[in-house]
């Protein structure tokens, strides 16, 4: 799965939580590659996995457990490296959590290269911010002329607006608009009510992990072993979140 | 923003016109190939920036990026200015991280405030997280702009906003609650009452005496469980006396003298009450101790049935047409022991009523509020509020001969802590008055009356009980 990032994280950080929380209650374990946090020493990552280790297999497949991996340096060096999109796939599959569903959150210019031309259909979160048009523009007339992906329009309502407001909806009704009129693409729009409140309510969220799960790519492990294997406890304690309902 | 379309027969031509008219800093939207050429359609880069200040935050950060960010990534040959500028786009600085452990907290320590059911699963708290010490958590905070933590907050505004904007919605459920308390209140307590014969009958004796339910269950409430039939009998009737109040232990109306303002609704027996007191003061200190004076001025005849009366008792009745003319009446009546003014009778509703109490509020005039023993509960308690003035408000039982309950009257005194001086008992002028006593009008009002159309049954009790506690409730203020 792959959310868009867009500098709107107003949108799109609730719909990641939406998302995780969604498949959470799937029974899914969740690993988020969060390409827009560049990873530290006091915050590794990605970057760390690639070099000097790969996922232990003691803790894998936990159901209802969710991981947040810092990933900018991880993905940019993915996205630098001559690997097809195959082998980037293989790589992350050994490093990743066995099982677990992975949602690459990242700019549309480092999305391209790792799932371009795929059926992934990436989802990008707009919000009634003034500059979530514009952006999102961008972001998809890269998604959709050079990396040959359908991305998919979530409109993130914030729970004080009802979802007949005129304000959120026009962001996405102008953004579809925009992309029929210059791009010549139709871009499916999909609201999703933002909940500040945790609530077993989640029917719009719930739809929409459902498609996503069919057009889902599975990872593929046939590339070569990794030599480096060190175990991820000690800075997996800072990374990992496990969340229920 | 201004977007502007430009076609040539080449690109290369197209994007010259666009960046003629907008410059280095010109965005290409889209391009694509038309019958006589290429379309672009194009804006000013300038209003990217223009369109939110965040975004310029954005781009100040990254020009003070990482050194990862030099890594020529992959996707330049994408070579658009478009992407040019996007590249230069912040990279986030509140990461997906910092809002996990926002929303981790802010459901934690929601539910420390309710109570999570103990079979649930809490994958959360299978594993030890430093993350949520709170040195790690200052650090992590650290990392995150104040700008971008606004953001995270904003949600919270439009909550707080519909907080203020449902208070009236809060205050009327509240109102509401408090409505349904007391319904059930009531509905609990006749359940709980009825299981006892004697409170039961108790109770349906007072409603038929015509005691209001308010009052009847304040009593009944403080009654002592363990007395028997006629003990109970006697303990209500002790309250009831107890709690009207009367002028017993004072002197009597005629003996304390003074300036007395006869007041009330229409057709109570202002005049024939004012005559009977005028008598009563003639009687025992003589005819030039009386003084008389009316001011009904609408009522046709009302000053000659005055006057025709004073001429009986050998005293002069006058007029007072205004406020003037009634203080000179009342400093050439200075000299007698009671001056009694009789005033027009006013509907409690009727708007002349307050002229008629601005006329009478002088110093040194007492006001007596005539109440017809014979009407209905809530006609009383109509007028009573009509004519409520400060200080202690004294009142007149009148046709205590023709009322057929005095339950009312004595339950309207009681609620609205009247002071009872004296009671009619006919037309007869003055012999027709009575001295309040309350344990003689309190008897009065229990005894039996007969087989009446309006008695209620027990089963109907529910519908008298049933309804709230109005402002006119005794509770707290009665002697039991």
């Amino acid at each position: 799965m792959a959310v868009v990032s867009h500098s709107d994280e107003q949108a799109e950080l609730p719909l990641l939580w939406q998302l995780c929380q969604a498949l959470v209650t799937f029974g899914c374990a969740v690993t988020v590659l969060d390409a827009t946090t560049r990873e530290s020493e006091s915050n590794p990552g990605l970057l760390q996995l690639l070099e000097h280790s790969r996922w232990s297999g003691d803790e894998d497949c936990q159901p209802g457990a969710w991981t947040v991996l810092p990933a900018a340096a991880g993905i940019q060096s993915l996205c630098a490296s001559p690997l097809q999109q195959s082998q980037i796939f293989g790589q992350l599959s050994r490093l990743l959590p066995k099982g677990s569903i992975v949602i690459l959150y990242c700019k549309a210019e480092w999305m391209i290269p790792i799932i371009g031309d795929s059926a992934i259909e990436p989802l990008l979160a707009v919000s009634p911010m003034r500059n979530s048009l514009l952006t999102s523009y961008l972001a998809l007339k890269r998604l959709l002329i050079t990396g040959k992906l359908k991305p998919t329009i979530v409109n993130m309502i914030p729970d004080s607006l009802s979802a007949s407001s005129t304000n959120s909806q026009s962001i996405s009704a102008s953004l579809s608009e925009c992309v029929k009129r210059f791009l010549g693409h139709d871009i499916k729009v999909v609201d999703i009510t933002e909940q500040h409140i945790e609530e077993p309510r989640q029917g719009d969220t719930h739809h929409l992990v459902l498609r996503l799960l069919e057009n889902a790519m599975a990872l593929n492990a046939d590339g070569p072993p990794e030599v480096n294997c060190v175990h991820l406890s000690d800075f997996r304690r800072v990374d990992r979140f496990a969340g229920s309902h | 923003m201004n977007i502007q379309r430009f076609t040539a027969a080449t690109s290369r031509e197209a994007l010259a016109k666009a960046r003629l008219t907008f410059g280095d800093g010109t965005l290409i939207l889209s391009n694509r190939p038309t019958e006589n050429g290429v379309e672009v359609v194009a804006t000013a880069e300038d209003s990217l920036a223009a369109l939110d200040q965040a975004h310029e935050i954005s781009v100040q950060k990254r020009t003070t990026s990482s050194p990862a960010r030099t890594t020529p990534p992959i996707h330049q040959d994408v070579a658009t200015k478009v992407e040019d500028d996007a590249a230069q786009l912040a990279m986030s600085t509140l990461s997906f991280q910092d809002y996990v452990r926002e929303r981790m907290m802010r459901k934690r320590h929601d539910s420390t405030l309710t109570t999570i059911p103990a079979d649930r699963p809490q994958p959360e708290q299978r594993s030890e997280r430093p993350r949520t010490t709170p040195q790690e958590y200052a650090q992590v905070k650290k990392e995150v702009i104040a700008p971008k933590a606004a953001a995270l907050r904003k949600p919270a505004a439009p909550l707080l906003h519909s907080e203020g904007v449902s208070q009236g919605i809060v205050d009327e459920l509240h109102a509401m609650k408090e409505l349904m308390e007391d319904r059930f209140n009531a509905l609990a307590w006749l359940g709980q009452a009825r299981q006892n014969p004697i409170q039961a009958n108790l109770m349906l004796k007072l409603i038929r005496a015509g005691y209001s339910p308010n009052l009847s269950r304040a009593i009944l409430e403080r009654m002592p469980v363990e007395m028997n039939a006629s003990e109970s009998v006697q303990w209500i009737v002790d309250v009831l006396e107890r709690n009207l109040k009367t002028d017993a232990e004072g002197p009597l109306l005629q003996e304390e003298g003074g300036i007395f303002a006869l007041i009330g609704a229409t057709g109570v027996g202002k005049t024939t009450t004012a005559a009977k007191l005028a008598g009563l003061c003639a009687r025992t200190h003589g005819p030039g101790s009386v003084g008389l004076i009316t001011l009904d001025t609408y009522r046709v005849g009302a000053h000659e049935q005055l006057r025709a009366y004073g001429k009986i008792l050998g005293v002069v009745a006058h007029l007072a047409h205004d406020r003037v003319a009634l203080q000179d009446l009342l400093g050439l009546l200075s000299n007698r022991k009671m001056v009694l003014i009789d005033t027009t009778g006013l509907a409690p509703r009727d708007p002349r009523k307050g002229e008629i109490m601005d006329l009478l509020d002088l110093p040194n005039v007492k006001r007596l509020l005539v109440l017809n023993a014979g009407s209905h509960g809530d006609t009383l308690d109509e007028a009573v509020t009509a004519f409520k003035s400060t200080g202690p408000q004294h009142t007149i039982f009148s046709k205590t001969d023709e009322a057929v309950k005095l339950g009312p009257v004595i339950d309207a005194a009681i609620r609205n802590q009247l002071v009872l001086r004296g009671v009619t008992t006919g037309q007869r002028v003055p012999e027709d008055w009575g001295a309040a006593n309350a344990a003689k009008l309190v008897r009065q009002s229990m005894r039996t009356v007969g087989v009446s159309a309006y008695d209620p049954k027990v089963s109907d009790l529910g519908f008298y009980f049933g309804h709230p506690v109005g402002e006119s409730a005794v509770k707290g203020r009665l002697d039991a």
